[in-house]
C-alpha cells in the first residue's frame, strides 16, 4: 500500500517524491564531524633589555663521567628568570642556580660549555665565554701512582636530629660519591642512601625514622679513582615528639611565568630548627597539606625552575611547606600562576574570587553573618600577645610572629583562610599564607618569618568555605617597627600550647594508672606470700 | 507502468551514489569502483534488487526511527541507529608560543599542538583548520598578519622580512595534504619534512590532512606547528596576541 502510494507520488509529482525520500534517508547521511577550538598565544614584550652576560665562568672535571660548571649571577632591569646551559651547541639544562653537574659523560673526552641568562620577556644575554674540560681517563687504584692524591676523608660532618627525620651533611677533602647505610641494629637495614654525584659537600635528609630512637650509620665515600673508604661510622638519636614548634613559613614566595615554565622563588626561615622545604603543585587548587598534590621539590634551595609546568594546564597552584627538624610542616605559603601571564601580572595573585582555593566539599552552602572584624585578629610575637587596634597591628622587625583568628568568630562553614600582606615599598614582594586550624580548634593560625623592613604592610585575611565561596574578609595593616612600645603588649603567652597540654595530660594520666597498677601488683604479691 | 518502475528503481538506487559522492558521513559496508554504501534502507518495500554493478538485499525498512531519551532511559530506535560512524578528534590544546618576542628588536617564537583523528569510516576522514578572525593573531586593536606564501603552495621556509611580522602554521604527520609535503626545497608534493611548508591561517577552512581509509582504533596524529616572526625593524606593540583556531575532522 505504502509502496503504491510512493510510486504514485513519484509518477505524478517527482519533486515532492524526492523531498519525501530525502527526508527518509537523511538520518543516514547526517554529518558526524568533530571540531575543536583552541587558542594560540604570543606575548610581545616591551622590555628589550637583555640580562648581563654570566661571568665568571668555570668548568671542572670531577671524574671520568662528570664535569661541574659554575658561573656568576647576571643582572637585569626586571628580573633574571634563569640560565640556559649549553654543551657544544646543545642546550642541556635550564636552571635558576649558579652551578650544574653534567654527568654521564664519556671518559677522556673534551666538552665545551657556555651559559646564557634570560629574563621573563624572553630577552637572552650574550653567551658567556666558552670553556672546555676533559673528563678523566678511567684510572683505578691498581694503576694509581704512589705519590698521587690520598684516599678521601672527611673534613666535617653534621647531623641535625628531628623527631622522625634527620639531616646528615658532610664535607670531604676531595669530590666523592657516597653511600649511607643506617639502622637501629648493627645490620644497618633500616635505610640506604646513595649519591652518584661527585661533590665535596653532600647533604641528605633521612625520613621515616622513629622518635626518640638511636640509629647507627656507616658512611662510605668513593673518589674519582673508584677507591671506596669508610668515611664515618657513628650514631644519632632522634628527638622525642613535640620538642619543637613549627618553623615559620617561607618569606616572599613568588611565582612567575616564563613561557610554559614557572620560576619559583622564596626565602627560607632563618632558624636552626629549619630543616627543608617541600614545594607542592596542584592544578585544581592550593595544596592544603604536604601531600595534597605533586611534590616537585624537597630541599633547602630558595628557588626552583618548574619546567613545562603550564604545558598541560593553564593554571597551577603552588604551596611551599617549611619543615622543622622534627618533620613538622608550616601552614604553607601559596602562589598561583596563569599561562601567558608574564611578569608582574603572574605574581602571587591573591585568590579572592578565585573559585579554586581548596578541594571543594560537597556541603551545602549555609549563609551566616560574617562577624569577624580586624580588631579580632591577634598576633603573638616573642611570646607576647599583641591585639589589633582598629587598623594596625604593631610588630617588631626582628622576630617571627604568629597571626591568628579565633574560630568562634568565624562562620561554621569556614574551611580555609588566606592571609596576604604586601611589602610597603616593593610591589613584587607579596606574601600569602594558608592559615590552619590549631589542634584545639580554637584558632586559625599561620607563622611568619621576621619582616625585616619597617613600614606599613597592608594585610587582608580572606575566609572561604568548603565550596570555595568567599565568606568575607577583614583588612588592616601590619606596622613593623624596630622597637615596640611596651604599652601595647598585654598578655604573655606560651608560643605553642595545645600540643604540650595534651602530651602533659597524657603523661600524667599514664603515670597515675601505672602507679595504681604497680600498687595492685605489690598487694597481690604480698597476699600470695602471706597464704604461702 | 514498467517504465515508471524502472525509472523509480534507478532513481532510488543511484541517488545515494550521487549523494555519497559528496563525501558525506557513512561507514560503508558495500562498495564498487564508483561508490560505497554504509547501510542501505528502502523504507518502503524490500527484497532483492540488482544491476550490473551491485546487488542489494533489502528488508522492509523502518520509519519513526531515531534517538530519544529522558532522565531514565535512552533509545536508539531502528536497527541502523547502531551503525554510526565513529570519529573522534582529540588532543587539541592551547598553544603558547615561545619565547616572548621583544617588540622592538623582534624575533621568532614557535609552538605546536598535536591532534589525533580516529575514524572507522571506510573512506577515511579530512581534517581542516581555520581561524575565527582575520588576521588570526590579535591583541586589542593590534594584529600580526597571517603568513602569505610567495606562491600558490606554502613556503618551504618561514621567511619574514625585517619590516614584516607574520603568524603562520605548518602541519606534520602521515596524512598531511600534498600541499604541505615537499621535495626538499619546494612544497606541493613529496615527503613530510619537519618545520617546512609554512602557510597562513584564514577564516576559510583549509584541509591540512586526509586519508581515504579507516584508521580505527589507533588513529593518526597530526602535529600543527605555529610560528610568529617579527622583523628587526618592526616595532610590534607589546601585548598578548591571541589567535583562536578551529580544527574540524570530517568523515568521508
Amino acid at each position: 500500500m505504502m509502496f503504491n502510494t510512493m510510486l504514485k507520488i513519484f509518477n505524478q509529482k517527482p519533486t515532492l517524491f524526492f523531498i519525501i525520500w530525502l527526508s527518509m534517508v537523511t538520518p543516514l547521511v547526517a554529518l558526524a564531524q568533530a571540531s575543536d577550538s583552541f587558542t594560540v598565544r604570543q606575548y610581545i614584550s616591551g622590555d628589550t633589555e637583555v640580562p648581563t652576560t654570566p661571568t665568571p665562568f668555570s668548568v671542572t672535571s670531577l671524574s671520568s663521567s662528570q664535569i661541574d660548571i659554575t658561573w656568576g649571577a647576571s643582572t637585569d632591569n626586571t628580573s633574571v628568570s634563569g640560565y640556559r646551559l649549553f654543551r657544544e651547541t646543545e642546550q642541556i639544562a635550564t636552571t635558576t642556580l649558579l652551578t650544574y653537574s653534567d654527568t654521564g659523560l664519556t671518559p677522556n673526552t673534551t666538552y665545551t660549555y657556555f651559559v646564557r641568562a634570560f629574563d621573563l620577556s624572553g630577552n637572552v644575554s650574550s653567551s658567556s665565554v666558552s670553556l672546555s674540560a676533559t673528563t678523566d681517563a678511567v684510572i683505578d687504584d691498581t694503576n694509581l701512582p704512589q705519590s698521587s692524591v690520598l684516599p678521601p676523608r672527611l673534613t666535617a660532618i653534621d647531623i641535625d636530629e628531628g623527631t622522625e627525620s634527620a639531616r646528615l651533611s658532610f664535607a670531604a677533602v676531595q669530590p666523592v660519591t657516597y653511600t649511607l647505610r643506617y639502622g637501629i641494629t648493627d645490620a644497618l637495614t633500616d635505610g640506604f642512601v646513595q649519591s652518584d654525584l661527585f661533590k665535596k659537600e653532600h647533604s641528605t635528609i633521612l625520613n621515616g625514622l622513629e622518635p626518640f630512637t638511636k640509629y647507627l650509620f656507616e658512611l662510605y665515600g668513593t673518589d674519582r679513582f673508584g677507591r671506596q673508604v669508610l668515611l664515618e661510622k657513628g650514631s644519632f638519636t632522634t628527638l622525642s615528639r613535640y620538642e619543637l614548634p613549627p618553623v615559620s613559613n617561607v618569606t616572599f614566595f613568588i611565582a612567575t611565568v616564563s613561557n610554559l615554565d614557572v620560576v619559583l622563588k622564596w626565602g627560607n626561615p632563618m632558624t636552626e630548627a629549619f630543616a627543608y622545604v617541600r614545594v607542592v603543585r596542584n592544578h585544581y587548587y592550593y595544596p592544603q597539606y604536604p601531600s595534597d598534590g605533586l611534590v616537585i621539590y624537597e630541599g633547602t634551595a630558595e628557588s626552583l625552575y618548574d619546567e613545562s609546568a603550564l604545558s598541560t594546564y593553564d593554571r597551577q597552584y603552588y604551596t611551599v611547606f617549611a619543615y622543622n627538624i622534627d618533620g613538622v610542616p608550616s601552614s604553607g605559603a601559596i602562589a598561583t600562576v596563569l599561562k601567558n601571564q608574564v611578569g608582574s601580572s603572574g605574581i602571587n595573585q591573591t585568590p579572592v574570587n578565585d573559585q579554586s582555593v581548596s578541594s571543594p566539599d560537597d556541603n551545602e552552602t549555609i549563609t551566616e553573618p560574617f562577624r569577624l572584624t580586624f580588631a579580632d585578629v591577634t598576633v603573638i610575637q616573642s611570646d607576647i600577645l599583641i591585639p589589633a587596634t582598629a587598623e594596625n597591628i604593631l610588630l617588631n622587625t626582628t622576630a617571627p610572629f604568629m597571626i591568628r583568628i579565633p574560630t568562634a568568630l568565624l562562620p561554621s562553614t569556614t574551611k580555609t583562610i588566606i592571609a596576604t600582606w604586601q611589602h610597603p615599598f616593593e610591589a613584587i614582594k607579596k606574601t600569602s599564607y594558608l592559615m590552619k586550624r590549631n589542634q584545639a580548634g580554637t584558632f586559625f593560625e599561620a607563622i611568619a618569618a621576621p619582616m625585616l623592613d619597617t613600614g606599613l604592610y597592608p594585610l587582608k585575611l580572606t575566609v572561604f568555605d568548603g565550596s570555595n565561596n568567599e565568606l568575607g574578609f577583614v583588612s588592616g595593616r601590619l606596622e613593623l617597627v624596630t622597637t615596640i612600645d611596651s604599652q601595647v603588649v598585654t598578655e604573655p603567652v606560651s608560643y605553642v600550647t595545645t600540643g604540650y597540654i595534651i602530651v602533659g595530660s597524657l603523661i600524667g594520666l599514664l603515670t597515675v594508672l601505672g602507679t595504681w597498677l604497680l600498687m595492685l601488683f605489690l598487694l597481690q604479691l604480698l597476699r600470695e606470700k602471706k597464704y604461702n | 507502468m514498467r517504465q515508471v518502475l524502472v525509472t523509480f528503481g534507478a532513481t532510488v538506487l543511484f541517488f545515494p551514489v550521487v549523494l555519497f559522492s559528496w563525501s558525506l558521513s557513512l561507514a560503508q559496508v558495500m562498495e564498487s569502483t564508483n561508490y560505497k554504501i554504509q547501510s542501505d534502507s528502502l523504507n518502503t518495500g524490500g527484497g532483492f534488487s540488482s544491476s550490473t554493478n551491485y546487488q542489494i538485499e533489502s528488508t522492509v525498512g523502518e520509519v519513526g526511527t531515531g534517538n530519544s531519551a529522558s532522565n531514565n532511559f535512552e533509545i536508539r530506535a531502528g536497527y541502523q541507529q547502531m551503525q554510526e560512524v565513529y570519529l573522534s578528534l582529540t588532543g587539541a590544546s592551547a598553544v603558547v608560543l615561545g619565547p616572548a618576542i621583544p617588540g622592538v628588536s623582534g624575533g621568532n617564537a614557535t609552538g605546536s599542538t598535536t591532534v589525533t583523528v580516529t575514524t572507522d569510516s571506510l573512506s577515511g576522514y579530512r581534517l581542516t583548520i581555520e581561524a575565527v578572525s582575520s588576521p588570526a593573531m590579535q591583541s586589542g586593536g593590534n594584529t600580526i598578519a597571517d603568513y602569505v606564501p610567495a606562491g600558490a603552495n606554502p613556503d618551504f621556509m618561514f621567511t619574514v622580512g625585517s619590516a614584516d611580522a607574520y603568524f603562520g602554521f605548518s602541519p606534520e604527520g602521515a596524512h598531511i595534504a600534498n600541499r604541505y609535503r615537499d621535495n626538499g626545497g619546494v612544497c606541493g608534493s613529496g615527503a613530510d619534512t619537519n618545520d617546512r611548508c609554512w602557510d597562513g591561517l584564514s577564516t576559510t577552512p583549509v584541509t591540512i590532512a586526509s586519508s581515504p581509509n579507516s584508521n580505527h582504533p589507533n588513529g593518526t596524529a597530526t602535529k600543527i606547528e605555529f610560528q610568529v616572526g617579527v622583523g628587526s625593524s618592526v616595532v610590534q606593540p607589546a601585548g598578548t596576541y591571541i589567535a583562536t583556531t578551529t580544527l574540524t575532522a570530517l568523515p568521508l
